[in-house]
């Protein structure tokens, strides 16, 4: 069901169909979108990774009209437009300077009062984009991204692969004394080497302390979780968790893992490590279409022994595709109603990260990958969890 | 460094120097905060809620996670004028600078709901009429209404972007940094460079050179290409998988960062040893192309003077930008594709300036460099490569003040007014009796010192004793005083005595005030608010 490797052109187009549903059934005549993952998801353009404000100055704005058959991208690098979009020279939705350029483009395809969906608006955009209809985009959006189609499962697999593939060089240059760029360096060398479309983000490389108290401070008492890359030295017994994303034609990868610096695990690490495999298994033991993530989050903390085996600002599991952590998110602050009413379902893709941790020890942390499929899952991220061992 | 590191093994990196002579990064936020809150006074905003990664980054000085990519808005850092005080989506206070305090943090959450709470508890933005953000979405144009019942939604940049174009000595200095790791990242992608390695290896070695100066996040992976002999020669941002050929042109543009400032460059290189037919002329064209984009990269210039600057190298319309601007990131102006005409060129920006040529059958070039817009230019990406100055020009140096007691001048300008120390020296009579006219034994000691552009010499002797001449007056013909806007005019007058210095009775009103300084120096100091209402400068 899912390919080894993806089909672009039926992806992209199926990705298309899905928002063409939701603009019909939503009544929306259609989207202008700015934000990299959004316009990455409605026209497959693939852009050069940059930083926050220079992808801000320099971004592409995708436009989407409601019974169009390919989008309209408007773009500086032409270089990354599929062949069925129609493609555009750059509006700088950020500058008053050129507005008119974007003004007539939006009139091209809309009529006044046309109700668009938009998920960033500039102030340019807000003095001169007047006479329509602006609704939020992300319904739209949301509700399209949510179930991903076989190539895009096939993408996410691939992005993964390369991503895990990168990491075995950086665990084999791990010892004291080595800084945390160091290891970035080393990875990100590799992962480009082995076909990565772009960076995701900084890879994290945090020294979890061994007691919460040592730990950075936190508003709600639990861990500091992730904290930034820094040329930090990492030192003999140091356990750190390993966090890294890269993007594979669109899409994110998402490698958690946790080594241990010029030692092998101790017995106790060990039991953690299996404790976290125990939680995870309960999890896909029950994760099939139709579960909700209230259900996924009772049997995690079960496992757990009444522990809630997640950190209180992030989740038990959440999604992936164009954004490194999209819906389904499970176990967040929107509350056991919202979980509640949150059912898996086919094409669905779950990072359940759950974190082990013991006062005194530090802990355990890793991601599995799954996708949900008709009858259960499919498991999209490697079994090897070095240096704890492998687990299916 | 958070306020109070518990996790000591932060402090485990190489702060090679001991001493504290690089960047004083608690200055340097100070600074950017004080024309933060200077600006939201002028234009008359009591808060901002801001998410551009830059914006963030300027207003709180935190270090955030790097990641590819621009986000829909969301407020990720709050600036509230009425407390002062400046807050930040943080659950921990690792990587948050000191002045933030931990009160100041507000969660991370997923829930939007929740988010606003949060925000609704920071004091005094409730009460905000006007507040200024750096976008908007729908959704939060409706949440932030219903927090700040009332209040009129309003564009930022009049503050943030206005405070970030102008550069201090010490973000320059942070530029100057993310050159140097630039530069270094060129010289690590030409030593690579040979027919058969591909664009995507040489964007391997481009991340690990940077993150191996400890600079891992790029400010684009649009690093290199090479182009073809054959057929149409294009732009490309995207790294392929084609091994480099024989003799082909490559282009090498890599960036970087440091401290969140941005710097890049790039240079066209021969893989092989042969260059293709064509590859000498097209190197000229590209040469001539950025040489005549620098000599006009001058403040008072404007980007009409780069379009025609670019035109008369005997150019066609570049695809490409010719500059834009460059600090936390890429900024505004773009000029270029038909934008950026009317945008002057200020003392203190700094910009990127590339030339873009292309010719079928011998391929691409390009140049690009980062450049400090001051009198005579400065380019920061390449020491070698010196602006011209043509000969009817002339360029500012210093103004003389001689003093009496060199330390005590010091302690006043440099406390009081926040001039930095640049250099000094102890000049050798000889020579220096005969410029300055003075008979020997002289003695000359100068210190130099810097505030905003403006070098100020302080001359003292060893060998001689200074004398008072008649105290000066505004109508006496020559020099009669230097004149300085400060954020905080009460604020400042209320320590001059302190610093050794005097009010002038009588001058003090709410925008301006005359002060003698240690020696008996007149100088005008105005509240900055006279800066916003002068006209551009020629």
């Amino acid at each position: 069901m899912i390919p080894d490797l993806p089909d672009l052109a039926r992806m992209r187009r199926e990705r298309f169909e899905r928002l063409q549903d939701q603009l019909e059934a939503r009544e929306i005549d259609g989207l202008v979108l700015l934000a990299t993952s959004s316009v990455v998801y409605a026209t497959g353009a693939a852009m050069p990774a940059e930083d926050g404000d220079r992808a801000a100055l320099f971004r592409a704005v995708a436009i989407v009209v409601r019974g169009e058959s390919a989008p309209h991208l408007y773009t500086l690098h032409a270089d990354g437009a599929p062949p069925e979009v129609q493609l555009h020279g750059p509006l700088f939705p950020d500058l008053d300077d050129g507005m008119d350029v974007f003004a007539k483009a939006v009139a091209e395809h809309f009529g006044a009062g046309a109700r668009i969906g938009v998920d960033h608006q500039s102030h340019a955009m807000l003095r001169g984009l007047s006479g329509y209809d602006w609704v939020d985009a992300s319904g739209v959006l949301g509700a399209a991204k949510i179930l991903k189609t076989p190539d895009e499962v096939a993408c996410i697999r691939h992005a993964q692969r390369v991503n895990e593939l990168a990491m075995l060089d950086a665990l084999n240059v791990l010892r004291p004394g080595v800084r945390q760029t160091d290891l970035s360096a080393v990875f990100l060398r590799r992962v480009f080497e082995l076909g990565a479309s772009a960076g995701g983000i900084d890879p994290i490389w945090q020294v979890m302390a061994p007691y919460r108290e040592l730990g950075p401070w936190t508003s709600h008492g639990d861990l500091a979780y992730p904290t930034v890359t820094t040329d930090r030295f990492l030192r003999h017994d140091d356990v750190i968790w390993v966090d890294a994303g890269i993007m594979w034609q669109g899409y994110a990868s998402d490698y958690g893992r946790t080594w241990v610096v010029g030692a092998d695990p101790n017995a106790a690490q060990m039991s953690q490590f299996r404790r976290w495999r125990a939680v995870v298994d309960a999890c896909l033991e029950i994760l099939k279409p139709g579960v909700s993530a209230l259900q996924l989050g009772r049997v995690a903390i079960e496992a757990n022994d009444g522990v809630r085996p997640w950190i209180e600002h992030f989740y038990l599991a959440h999604g992936v595709g164009t954004d490194s952590a999209e819906m389904p998110l499970i176990g967040t602050d929107f509350g056991e109603q919202f979980d509640e009413k949150l059912i898996l379902a086919p094409g669905m893709v779950a990072v359940f990260e759950p974190i082990i941790w013991e006062e005194g020890a530090a802990g355990y942390r890793a991601e599995d990958i799954v996708a949900v499929t008709d009858t259960g899952f499919i498991k999209l991220s490697g079994s090897t969890y070095d240096p704890y061992g492998f687990a299916a | 460094m958070s306020p109070a590191p518990r996790d000591r093994g932060v402090l485990v990196g190489m702060m090679s120097l001991e001493d504290g002579s690089r960047v004083d990064f608690s200055e340097l936020r100070a600074g950017r905060r004080a024309k933060i809150f200077s600006g939201m006074e002028t234009h008359g905003i009591d808060a901002l809620m801001l998410g551009g990664s830059g914006d963030v980054r300027y207003v709180s000085g935190a270090r955030q996670l790097g990641r590819a990519g621009v986000l829909s808005f969301a407020p990720v850092a709050v600036v509230v004028g009425s407390t002062r005080r400046v807050h930040l989506l943080s659950t921990w206070d690792e990587g948050v600078p000191p002045e933030i305090a931990r009160e100041d943090l507000y969660g991370l959450s997923w829930n939007p709901a929740n988010l606003v709470a949060a925000l609704g508890a920071i004091p005094g933005l409730r009460e905000s009429r006007r507040v200024g953000t750096d976008g908007l979405t729908p959704m939060f144009a409706g949440l932030i209404s219903g927090l700040v019942d009332g209040a009129q939604l309003v564009d930022a940049a009049p503050v943030t972007a206005a405070a970030r174009r102008i550069k201090t000595a010490g973000e320059i200095t942070c530029l100057d940094v993310a050159s140097a790791i630039a530069e270094s990242a060129l010289s690590a992608m030409e030593a690579a460079l040979q027919p058969g390695i591909t664009e995507r290896e040489l964007l391997g070695i481009y991340h690990e050179q940077v993150a191996t100066l400890g600079a891992p996040n790029p400010p684009s992976e649009s690093v290199c290409f090479a182009t073809p002999f054959h057929g149409p020669v294009r732009f490309r941002h995207l790294a392929s998988d084609r091994p480099v050929g024989d003799g082909e042109l490559v282009v090498l543009a890599p960036g970087a960062l440091y401290a969140g400032y941005e710097s890049g460059l790039a240079r066209t290189r021969v893989a092989g040893a042969s260059a293709p037919p064509g590859a000498a002329d097209l190197a000229s064209r590209c040469a001539r192309g950025i040489d005549a984009l620098l000599a006009v990269c001058r403040p008072g210039n404007t980007g009409a003077d780069l379009y025609r600057a670019w035109e008369d190298a005997g150019n066609p319309a570049s695809p490409v930008p010719l500059a834009h601007g460059l600090g936390l990131g890429a900024e505004p102006p773009v000029i270029g594709l038909g934008r950026g005409g009317d945008a002057t060129l200020e003392e203190g920006m700094v910009l990127s300036v590339q030339s873009w040529v292309a010719a079928p059958g011998t391929g691409g070039c390009l140049e690009r460099a980062t450049v400090v817009i001051e009198r005579g230019g400065r380019v920061a990406t390449d020491s070698l490569r010196k602006a011209v100055m043509t000969s009817n020009q002339s360029v500012f140096n210093h103004v003389g003040l001689c003093v009496a007691d060199r330390e005590r001048s010091r302690r006043f300008y440099e406390g009081l007014l926040g001039f930095q120390f640049w250099w000094e020296l102890d000049a050798p009579d000889e020579g220096t009796a005969e410029l300055l006219q003075l008979e020997e034994p002289v003695g000359l000691h100068a210190t130099y010192l810097v505030r905003d552009g403006f070098v100020l010499e302080l001359l003292d002797y060893s060998a001689r004793a200074v004398h008072a001449g008649s105290e000066r007056v505004m109508d006496q013909v020559g020099l009669t005083h230097i004149s300085l806007s400060v954020a905080d005019l009460a604020g400042v007058l209320s320590q001059v005595d302190g610093f050794g210095g005097a009010v002038v009775d009588g001058t003090t009103s709410a925008r301006s005030a005359m002060v003698r300084d240690p020696d008996g120096q007149l100088l005008e100091l105005l509240a900055d608010g006279w800066l916003s209402v002068l006209p551009p400068r020629p």
